[in-house]
């Protein structure tokens, strides 16, 4: 049984000391690891319209639901039949988009 | 092209300190849109000025000098102040002047903050810590330091996701898998992805992120005195690398809003959408190469943040010795302890069994340990990695 306890150390020190060894050589030789993320992506930040824990595994998804990617496809299929009559929905979903590029930059 | 000083003659530059273009003879500043278009000189006439079918296009595009390689005929596009440079593919330095060129303008252009003395200083000190950092290197005499332009896009995605989460949660004395629902959207107006071919996707990643909301509109003016690159990368390819970009940060928030541990994604509907075209820009880096080994080794520094990226390469006696020393004392350690948790233990199933798990564990440590020393390792040879030093030849190799 103590041949067995020691062996068990013996495995966890040797791969606790690579561990520790790989992060401080990481530390020392490689510079700058992290790369841009949402936060320097984007100007919402993540907005949410579902947001439940535990649910079921079957639970069904979401539609989309952003008003830019509405607006947007909206304007994209604006000769569609499908969306004849929704001018209007169009006119307000845009003046909310922002979808300027230079606009968005500042 | 050459500025001239309009007192004095001498060669304009970009000053970063002052952010005005400043005369290298007498000192005089100008604000850098204040700065007449009609001061260009160049330095030899051209033998040809490439022109457009389209003359409205011309309003979009900047000159630049392109020399041609006497030896194997090649040409090379320089936009700084360098005469002459040696050719980017046979290395021979007989190139000659031969023309003009109009080059499409970016939109945006963020100018250099960092000037190239805080560049040299960072990279010295951030070099002068690393502990596995040979002295050879800390010593550094630096070859050449050169302020690049790089072209890259910015592209606006929409992102719209509704996902099922699972994560693993203790409860009471064993882990569960439960699942979690999170719907959301972004919208992100400012992916950067770089638009040349020849540098890494890595490398340009890895200088992100740029405040891009403090660009200006581009300004040949903010050339002068540095290399710039123009872009070889199609507007389509740039929507489908900031879609995936755009893909990956979204998800990485989303699991992040999870509660949990070990988080996958099982089911989803997501879309990411670009409305607008990117707005193509060009964003400041300083490149910073030395010798070691007769390797040449370069460190990307941010021109606008100051954020160091790259890899050194490392003493290996160094790390191997304190790699095994490490793992001796934890060995030793480690068993230690467990001689005395079981010197008087019996044999039993329950014994044995968290044995096993803890042998399973160290296996796991063991393995995660020499992949991450891996993954460090290709990480920091990616400043030797062939696209950065083909990037880098391409641009330092100036007379």
């Amino acid at each position: 049984m103590v041949f067995l306890g020691i062996l068990m150390g013996i495995v966890f020190g040797v791969g606790t000391g690579l561990l520790c060894a790989a992060n401080h050589l990481n530390k020392s030789n490689n510079f700058g690891d992290s790369t841009g993320d949402l936060k320097s992506f984007s100007n919402t930040g993540i907005v949410y319209y579902a947001k439940q824990n535990r649910v079921n595994r079957k639970t069904g998804l979401d539609d989309i639901n952003s008003p830019i990617i509405k607006a947007g496809l909206f304007e994209r299929n604006k000769n569609n039949e499908a969306n004849k009559g929704i001018e209007e929905e169009i006119k307000k979903f845009k003046a909310d988009s922002n979808i300027n590029p230079f606009k968005s930059l500042t | 092209m050459i500025r001239r000083c309009p007192n004095c003659a001498g060669q304009v530059t970009f000053d970063v300190n002052k952010q005005s273009l400043v005369c290298d003879s007498c000192g005089s500043a100008f604000k850098v849109d204040e700065f007449a278009s009609d001061e260009v000189i160049n330095e030899a006439e051209p033998i040809k000025v490439e022109t457009s079918d389209d003359s409205h296009k011309l309003d979009n595009t900047y000159q630049s000098n392109i020399f041609t390689c006497n030896a194997c005929g090649a040409e090379i596009s320089v936009t700084s102040t360098e005469a002459s440079t040696f050719c980017i593919y046979c290395g021979n330095s007989t190139v000659v002047f031969s023309r003009i060129a109009n080059i499409q303008k970016p939109e945006l252009i963020i100018p250099f903050k960092v000037t190239k003395e805080e560049a040299m200083a960072k990279v010295r000190e951030r070099i002068t810590k690393g502990f596995y950092i040979p002295k050879e290197i800390k010593n550094y005499e630096l070859e050449l330091i050169r302020g690049i332009y790089i072209p890259y896009y910015i592209t606006k995605v929409e992102y719209d996701g509704s996902y099922i989460i699972s994560s693993e949660q203790k409860s009471g004395k064993h882990n569960h898998t439960y699942y979690h629902k999170r719907s959301a959207y972004a919208s992100m107006p400012w992916i950067t992805t770089d638009a040349s071919k020849t540098l890494s996707d890595t490398s340009s990643q890895r200088l992100e992120p740029y405040d891009v909301t403090t660009g200006v509109e581009f300004d040949e003016n903010y050339l002068l005195g540095f290399y710039s690159d123009v872009s070889d990368v199609i507007e389509k390819d740039a929507i489908y690398l900031a879609k995936q970009r755009g893909r990956e940060v979204f998800e990485e928030a989303i699991l992040k809003d999870v509660p949990g541990s070990n988080k996958k994604i099982v089911d989803a509907r997501r879309t990411a959408e670009v409305f607008d075209k990117p707005v193509t820009a060009m964003l400041p880096a300083w490149f910073l190469t030395f010798r070691y080994n007769d390797q040449p080794y370069t460190i990307i520094v941010n021109g606008q943040t100051g954020k160091i990226v790259g890899g050194v390469p490392w003493n290996k006696p160094l790390f191997s010795s304190v790699a095994t020393g490490l793992a001796i004392v934890f060995a030793i350690l480690f068993a230690i302890i467990g001689a005395l948790i079981f010197s008087d233990a019996e044999v039993d199933g329950d014994a044995f069994k968290f044995i096993i798990f803890v042998l399973i564990i160290g296996g796991v440590l063991i393995y995660s340990g020499i992949s991450k020393i891996n993954r460090v390792i290709q990480a920091i040879e990616l400043t030797s990695a062939s696209t950065l030093n083909s990037y880098v030849n391409k641009r330092q190799k100036g007379n």
